[in-house]
């Protein structure tokens, strides 16, 4: 971490306003990506990222100086995300038109390791995370992009240590299934012979 | 089939114990589904893993720090609007209060029930009183009341058709405009 987030934060208290934009500046990258694995859209995550700033810096006296700043941010951001997500029905992709999509355009590249091929599984990876509940989708992604225990998940978005296993559990079932009803599921072939149970 | 059985071990975090480890080991053998069911969690997971961060565009903070007076402006006025709000209900509620305590609100029932009253009297008053105006009138033969009915309809209708004619011609001409244009 490259500047002093509790200190920046006590200044702000202290009326320094300036201070945010320091810390703005630190977690505008982590609170983008969560905005926008949730959201799946550009312009809507730069808003929720904004609006989570806001509501951070709004909010700060409430702040619990003992906890992980980042946790607490990322609550902000995924209880947004999934407000919005419920609010405003966002659209979420068809899974018969994504089948479609792939079907029709053939896959011409020869190295399944190129990274145009991982670029476009990143985004299909986007797809079918727009296909599971707002919630769930939070769970997994803050299990799997950003690597937090269960506990931490469980603390960012407001529910129980067995909802977050149920939650992810869930999702990770469904994720799969989406996956497996692929024409082309992304296997990694090498894993096909070398990798353990 | 106890695929989903299977399905589960394989997507669970925890760790198998060694019984259960054997059992899918063996099912993953001889099941090709959940066999593609394994490498394609496996590789999913890869996947999510590793996907990039995504990096909003140039600028972010210089778009957050100048949404900031914006921003505080309009909380400062939804403030103030909630602070009218809440002063507004401790009013009422005030006055609600002071109605109830000294016995006002059945004064103000028994005021709204005779203005309610004295508007039925004023009402049937109004209506005898055409009934007298009309008994007083001569009788009309009832040739000349239908001559009378007559061209007063004729004469509405005529009006009702220009109205109507000058209306549709009009549309015409914006019709014919835009043709030209």
């Amino acid at each position: 971490m490259s500047i002093d987030v509790a200190k920046s934060l006590q200044n702000v208290l202290q009326g320094d306003k300036d201070a945010f934009t320091e810390v703005v500046e630190e977690y505008q990258v982590p609170v983008y990506n969560l905005c926008y694995r949730m959201l799946g859209n550009p312009q809507a995550a730069e808003d929720a990222a904004q609006e989570t700033f806001w509501r951070a810096y709004r909010n700060l006296q409430r702040y619990d100086f003992k906890r992980p700043f980042a946790t607490w941010l990322l609550s902000i951001a995924a209880h947004y995300c999934i407000d919005q997500q419920r609010r405003r029905k966002l659209p979420t992709f068809d899974l018969d038109k994504l089948l479609e999509t792939e079907t029709g355009a053939p896959d011409s590249s020869p190295s399944p390791e190129s990274m145009t091929i991982k670029k476009e599984e990143g985004e299909k990876i986007q797809q079918y995370l727009q296909m599971l509940n707002p919630t769930d989708r939070a769970a997994l992604i803050l299990r799997y992009f950003y690597e937090f225990s269960e506990e931490q998940i469980c603390t960012i978005l407001g529910i129980s240590k067995g909802a977050t296993k149920s939650r992810l559990h869930r999702a990770r079932l469904h994720i799969a299934e989406i996956i497996m009803k692929q024409p082309s599921p992304p296997i990694n072939r090498r894993q096909h012979e070398t990798q353990p149970i | 089939m106890r695929h989903n059985q299977y399905k589960t071990w394989i997507i669970t975090e925890q760790p198998l114990p060694l019984k259960h480890k054997k059992a899918l080991k063996a099912h993953l053998e001889t099941c090709q589904h959940c066999k593609k069911y394994y490498l394609t969690w496996l590789a999913t997971k890869q996947l999510l893993n590793n996907s990039h961060l995504q990096i909003p565009s140039a600028g972010f903070t210089n778009r957050w720090k100048s949404s900031l007076p914006v921003r505080e402006e309009r909380e400062h006025a939804r403030q103030t609007r909630n602070r009218l709000a809440f002063l507004i209900m401790i009013g009422l509620l005030a006055n609600l209060l002071y109605i109830i305590r000294n016995n006002l609100i059945l004064h103000w029932i028994a005021a709204g029930l005779s203005v309610i009253t004295n508007l039925l009297v004023f009402i049937t008053k109004g209506l005898s009183n055409i009934g007298d105006l009309l008994n007083q009138t001569p009788t009309i033969p009832i040739f000349a009341g239908v001559i009378v009915l007559g061209i007063f309809f004729a004469f509405l209708v005529t009006i009702i058709f220009t109205v109507w004619h000058r209306l549709s011609n009009k549309e015409y001409h914006a019709y014919e405009i835009i043709i030209e244009d």
